[in-house]
């Protein structure tokens, strides 16, 4: 049943890291617009929260593809 | 071709005005199967003495929780067993609903063709962005309880204070990938069966069978099994 | 008929259409090609899968599972380019911005076109990160114990290789939502 849930959960990366790269960049122009719009400045928020939003993707990226890597050799470790 | 979430009562409360939609209704319809079939089960098992080698419903029932439980336990790790029941019960809710979209269902709108199946209530985002804000609050809940609201706070600033921002933004970014994968996965596959039961008669002999199986069931099952397992895996690092 | 007339012809012709329907024209043809995106991740994960078949084989007792898990992730940093495009057909097609928004006819279907011509640019990405994937499989399956190195080297470079991709998703988000060509 381990080597089952493995793969499932390997599996499960193909759309999770495309989607935890597109949401933050999206949500983050949305946001940007959305204030820029409210507070009538020119296209600042939209720049500073585009960035943060790419950067962000990428903290994304690192953070699941290193946990997954991380993880078999944690559980192998103390167990 | 009308595949948007139709209103079924609207009920007045408080000066608001509620309105009941299908996903609602359909859910509610899948709730009260679940616990009548649990209520159900525990009449029938309080009758007989509980044996220590199990046989017929008693077995049946117990491979079904001792499953779930080793499902639980296989992602979170041994010492948060206690989260089986929750996980379990979130895992058969969810795959209910997914593939609720095999069973007929009440018809609500007058237009509708002959056949009408239920909208699963896991097409609606409103639904799929509950289960997954349930999961937001306990990962931060049980974070904060595990780990103490101070390290929970320096926890989003590592590892260098500039990327606190970046941090909090990837923190509600899960959620929200949770709850629109399984939105569209199943809302797409309701699409699909919806647009080809609208060929003619030659085209639904036998492969809408094989349609079925992997929109609805493969899709469902592979669905619920990845947003219970995505669910596990951030309570559990919250809390490690 | 010369070119000139011919352009003065189209032009005026669009001009006359009603802009809803122009807008929803070229949403059409803007969600079509934005997935011809797919064929980047498509050769760049075929590759990948090869070469860590290739690893196994060469190495199967020790090498397998690591090479496995190495392809899968790198395969997985590969399909972004595809999600993005998908994510900006969808949009184009179910949640329109560009529908009920008042402008120019002619500069909104234009934008919901460049959106989706944008969203090209991803076939570099999902070639590369494809070959990046297969490369460390291969180096991950010789030397299994080396793993948690290659693999943070290999999440550098597919996140380098990215960025052209996230331009892409950033000026084809930009056109739909954002009213700069007023």
């Amino acid at each position: 049943m381990k080597k089952k849930h493995e793969v499932m959960k390997y599996l499960s990366l193909i759309t999770q890291i495309g989607f935890m790269m597109a949401i933050p960049i999206i949500g983050c122009i949305l946001l940007g617009s959305f204030l820029d719009r409210l507070l009538n400045t020119r296209i600042v928020f939209l720049v500073i929260f585009t960035i943060l939003g790419t950067l962000s993707a990428f903290r994304n990226l690192f953070v699941i593809g290193l946990k997954k890597v991380k993880k078999p050799d944690k559980k192998e470790g103390p167990k | 071709m009308d595949f948007s979430n139709h209103v079924v009562t609207t009920v007045n409360l408080f000066g608001f005005e509620l309105w009941i939609t299908e996903s609602m209704v359909n859910s509610w319809i899948i709730m009260g199967i679940l616990v009548l079939a649990a209520v159900i089960i525990r009449i029938i098992l309080q009758r007989r003495t509980l044996q220590a080698v199990p046989t017929g419903l008693q077995n049946v029932v117990e491979t079904i929780v001792e499953m779930l439980d080793n499902f639980t336990v296989s992602t979170m790790g041994e010492k948060h067993r206690n989260f089986g029941p929750f996980y379990g019960g979130m895992f058969i809710y969810i795959l209910l609903c997914n593939l609720s979209g095999l069973l007929p269902g009440p018809k609500y709108v007058e237009s509708a063709g002959y056949i009408q199946f239920m909208r699963p209530p896991t097409a609606d985002v409103a639904v799929t962005l509950a289960l997954a804000l349930i999961t937001f609050f306990m990962t931060q809940g049980y974070g904060i309880k595990a780990k103490g609201v101070k390290n929970w706070a320096k926890g989003l600033t590592e590892p260098m204070w500039p990327l606190t921002p970046l941090n909090v933004i990837g923190e509600l970014a899960n959620p929200v990938s949770l709850s629109f994968r399984l939105f569209g996965n199943i809302l797409g596959g309701t699409i699909i069966m919806g647009l080809y039961y609208n060929l003619p008669w030659f085209a639904l002999v036998g492969i809408p069978a094989a349609l079925h199986i992997y929109f609805d069931i493969f899709a469902g099952v592979l669905q619920a099994f990845i947003f219970v397992m995505l669910s596990m895996t951030f309570v559990s690092s919250a809390m490690e | 008929m010369d070119v000139q007339g011919i352009i003065d012809f189209l032009i005026g012709w669009m001009e006359n259409v009603d802009p809803k329907a122009l807008v929803l024209a070229f949403s059409a043809i803007g969600a079509g090609i934005a997935m011809i995106a797919g064929i980047g991740p498509g050769i760049g994960q075929g590759f990948a899968a090869g070469k860590a078949a290739e690893a196994v084989s060469k190495n199967p007792e020790e090498g397998a599972r690591p090479a496995t898990i190495v392809m899968l992730l790198g395969s997985a940093v590969a399909e972004t380019s595809g999600i993005f495009s998908l994510v900006i057909a969808v949009i184009i097609l179910f949640a329109n911005p560009l529908v009920n928004k008042e402008g120019v006819g002619i500069v909104l279907a234009a934008s919901a076109l460049g959106a989706g011509l944008s969203m090209v640019a991803g076939i570099g990405p999902g070639i590369g990160q494809g070959y990046a994937a297969g490369k460390s499989a291969e180096a991950v399956g010789k030397r299994p114990k080396l793993q948690s190195m290659i693999v943070r080297t290999m999440l550098l470079g597919q996140a380098i290789a990215q960025t052209t991709g996230i331009y892409a998703l950033i000026v084809a988000l930009i056109l739909l939502f954002v009213n700069v060509l007023k």
